[in-house]
């Protein structure tokens, strides 16, 4: 037997896109109703995951997505409708095949039980094709069968309308394929023709729904044409036609078929008082990008590659500027100089480039979120509607993993202690559906995420009485912090508002955990609240990993490169106007006083600076926190591609790496978060 | 109506002979692979003709798209085995006005006939 291992990975991410693909699609059907395309690319779907995790060997995952074929065939036959109960069951059915990815993921086995699944998924395709049955006995069989909405286009909306005013009349026509028929799907091609060669056709169900699976047997297939023939003249013609078993003919009026455009809208989650959240997704950004499957290393040699020659490029600016000012007058120096400049755009380009191949749409992550905020709406009784903005915002595709579960926790907390129950709404006189948007956008090289609630917003004192109550600190020393310095408290490791302990967002180990996941990866995190208004959090992430835009300091002679995303100011100040609070130097600042520190100290530097007149400061911010930092010099800045120190220096504190100037020196790059801890030990 | 049959096979060709002309059709000549029936169409120009698909020389397919490169109009029916469906497909997607099985049933052959006569009017 062929050794499947080999394929494994292959299989892991082909499972991975198809399930995020279902997901997707089950939400459009609950929101938008059963459309053709939607159940059939649902089909699809579960049919290719059908025969891939059959080829390798998967059994449990095979049986889940027959069950969910053996359905949606039914529903796209038009056996049953699609309801509420069964969307839930496809919900859940990518639920189990999600397990059983992780299961398969970590040591090629499928452990979870699924037959209790299966099982039901059988019974209600069973139950729905008897009650079918029932309803087609009481005489409405037929009808309910074959009438059905005729998803037509503006165009072909204008066609309609044009030809009847000609004088034609509008047939719906029904034509089913005799059983005996050989080449079905050849023979609906030749029907396609025959018809378009009898009369215009304004809307064919072959070429819409039917394209790439045939349909199934006993199966009607539908037209909407334009004739000037009789009902009776039009049925005896197409009757003559090779393998037709039957064929009806409705004449409809354009009325009759403006109501039946509209897609039927069977689902509907507020049935019974049911809470409901919908989504707005515009369907046209559903065309999916042409791609090519690349493994992640080569990507990271490339970039790496790339990172040489930015740094190449630095020191051949230098070595330019030597020349130039030595040999200035020189004809060969001269030449060189639009080569050099030459060089230095086609490298830049090539980095963007570079850039570019590892970024993806953050579509990728939001499309996450419709199902997360359904899943907590409902559990929570509450009505949310999510609004995403700026699916398209490119980021690292690091970023985008590492950006993931900081969301996601912040959207719970927004559900779960953010947004109010419809009836504490409804007294609050605000509309019962409440609002959650989640947004992302460019913002000066750096991607912006924004997730704003339109709930209750922060409670300031609740947070100070929890506060003094965890003994944080006194209630003398709270009754001094303004409203924001006391929002900024949700970021404290150990407090949670919510008066009781929900499973849903937890125990108090949320926020901080949000903050230094962001922060592990260079960004930031502002909190702004309005009491009864709603609460927003702002997410400053890099663009890349790879490459940061770096301030050089001077430190003791040395150079170290503080992450520009970190710096928050740079002053001057004379060293008199250092101010001390309980024995540490700070500076007042916009009415904040921050705390100073000398780097020096931290790494080991004797201080200089402090016999001039002017230090420059520059104050690095860590969300709310801020902290000055003096140094000997300010260098300048410029785009620094980072390198590890490699295993053999290891995790150094306040050290995220190295990267090398343009005078082949190495400079060490300062890590923000590293800092404030020593700092904090300092002062 | 004028027919041309193409078919390899001597059999097939005589068969399809008697069937048209007991229709009350006019066999107005007979080709044995896609070159021949190119020419004869040229020189022929029937109203209808009745395509075999594998044949040597020049399959069935490739017959069809140049016979409907010299007339947009030539009216051409496939006459295809089990198995053959893409090919069948390519044919009818070339421009064949329809098909039909083998082994022939002479009841739906005669409709087939029948149609092409009247839709040639």
């Amino acid at each position: 037997m062929t050794d499947m291992r080999q394929y494994q990975s292959h299989f892991l991410d082909d499972l991975g896109e198809q399930l995020q693909l279902m997901e997707g699609e089950i939400l459009r059907l609950e929101q938008e109703g059963g459309t053709a395309e939607g159940v059939q690319s649902l089909f699809r779907a579960a049919h290719t995951l059908k025969g891939s995790s059959a080829t390798m060997g998967y059994e449990k995952m095979t049986k889940i997505t027959h069950a969910m074929e053996t359905i949606l065939d039914n529903v796209r036959s038009e056996v049953y409708p699609i309801t509420t109960e069964m969307i839930t069951l496809l919900f859940q059915c990518v639920d189990r095949l999600k397990v059983l990815e992780a299961e398969i993921a970590l040591d090629s086995r499928e452990l979870s039980d699924i037959d209790d699944l299966v099982g039901d998924m059988m019974l209600l395709d069973a139950r729905r094709a008897q009650e079918m049955l029932v309803h087609a006995e009481k005489g409405e069989g037929d009808k309910t069968v074959i009438s059905e909405s005729f998803p037509l286009r503006e165009d072909e909306w204008e066609m309609a309308r044009r030809q009847v005013e000609g004088g034609l009349s509008l047939y719906r026509l029904y034509i089913r394929l005799s059983s005996e028929c050989l080449m079905k799907s050849v023979r609906l091609d030749v029907i396609e023709k025959q018809l378009r060669d009898t009369a215009p056709v304004i809307w064919s169900e072959l070429l819409s729904r039917w394209r790439d699976i045939p349909p199934p047997d006993g199966q009607f297939v539908r037209w909407l044409i334009a004739a000037a023939d009789r009902k009776e003249e039009l049925e005896r013609e197409i009757r003559t036609w090779f393998d037709v078993d039957s064929v009806e003919a409705v004449p409809c009026s354009l009325d009759e078929l403006h109501s039946q455009s509209q897609p039927p809208v069977i689902v509907r989650t507020d049935i019974g008082g049911r809470p409901e959240s919908s989504f707005r997704l515009p369907p046209s950004e559903r065309v999916k990008a042409q791609s090519i499957r690349v493994n992640v290393d080569r990507l990271e040699t490339l970039m790496n590659l790339v990172g040489e020659l930015v740094i190449d490029q630095t020191r051949i600016r230098q070595v330019e500027a030597n020349l130039q000012q030595k040999y200035g007058s020189d004809e060969t120096v001269k030449e060189m100089s639009p080569v050099f400049d030459h060089l230095t755009r086609v490298i830049g380009e090539l980095q963007d480039s570079v850039m570019k191949v590892r970024m993806l749409p953050i579509e990728q992550l939001f499309s996450r979120f419709p199902r997360v905020v359904r899943d907590l709406a409902n559990g929570l009784g509450k009505k949310v509607e999510l609004m995403l903005e700026g699916n398209e915002t490119e980021l690292d595709r690091n970023l985008i993993e590492e950006v993931g579960d900081p969301l996601i926790h912040l959207i719970r907390n927004a559900l779960d202690h953010g947004i109010e129950t419809p009836e504490a709404r409804r007294q609050a006189g605000k509309p019962e559906q409440g609002i959650l948007r989640i947004s992302a956008a460019h913002e000066d090289n750096q991607v912006v995420l924004t997730v704003k609630d339109d709930g209750a917003g922060i409670d300031a004192d609740k947070l100070l009485a929890k506060a003094i109550d965890k003994n944080l600190f006194s209630a003398e020393e709270a009754s001094q912090k303004k409203e924001n310095e006391a929002i900024q408290l949700i970021f404290h490791p150990g407090l949670s508002t919510a008066s009781e302990i929900s499973d849903i967002s937890g125990r108090g180990v949320g926020m901080d955990i949000v903050r230094a996941g962001i922060e592990r990866i260079n960004g930031m995190i502002e909190v702004e609240t309005f009491k009864g208004r709603g609460t927003c959090f702002r997410i400053r992430l890099p663009l890349t990993l790879a490459i940061i835009t770096g301030l050089m300091v001077d430190i003791g002679g040395r150079i170290y490169i503080l992450p520009m995303s970190n710096v928050v100011e740079i002053i001057q100040m004379e060293p008199k106007a250092l101010q001390s609070v309980k024995g540490v130097p700070v500076v007042s600042l916009r009415e904040r006083i921050i705390p100073v520190v000398w780097l020096h100290d931290s790494l080991g530097y004797p201080r200089t600076g402090i016999k001039r007149k002017q230090i420059p400061i520059v104050v690095i911010g860590r969300a709310e926190k801020r902290l000055a930092l003096a140094v000997d010099g300010l260098i300048g800045y410029q785009e620094v591609v980072i390198k590890s120190l490699g295993a053999y220096v290891g995790n150094i504190e306040g050290i995220s790496g190295a990267t090398i100037l343009g005078d082949g020196r190495v400079a060490l790059i300062l890590e923000i978060g590293g800092i404030m801890k020593m700092a904090g030990g300092l002062t | 109506m004028k027919v041309l049959i193409v078919d390899d096979a001597s059999f097939m060709r005589m068969m399809l002979r008697k069937m048209i002309e007991s229709e009350g059709h006019f066999v107005a000549g007979e080709a044995v692979d896609g070159n021949d029936a190119v020419a004869k169409y040229s020189q022929l120009r029937p109203d209808l003709v009745t395509m075999d698909i594998s044949m040597p020389n020049k399959n069935g397919i490739e017959a069809v798209q140049e016979i409907r490169a010299i007339d947009k109009a030539a009216k051409i029916l496939m006459i295809s085995a089990i198995g053959q469906e893409p090919m069948v497909k390519a044919a009818i997607l070339g421009g064949a006005y329809d098909f039909i099985m083998k082994p022939l049933d002479e009841e739906l052959f005669k409709k087939a006939l029948d149609r092409a006569a009247r839709d040639g009017r």
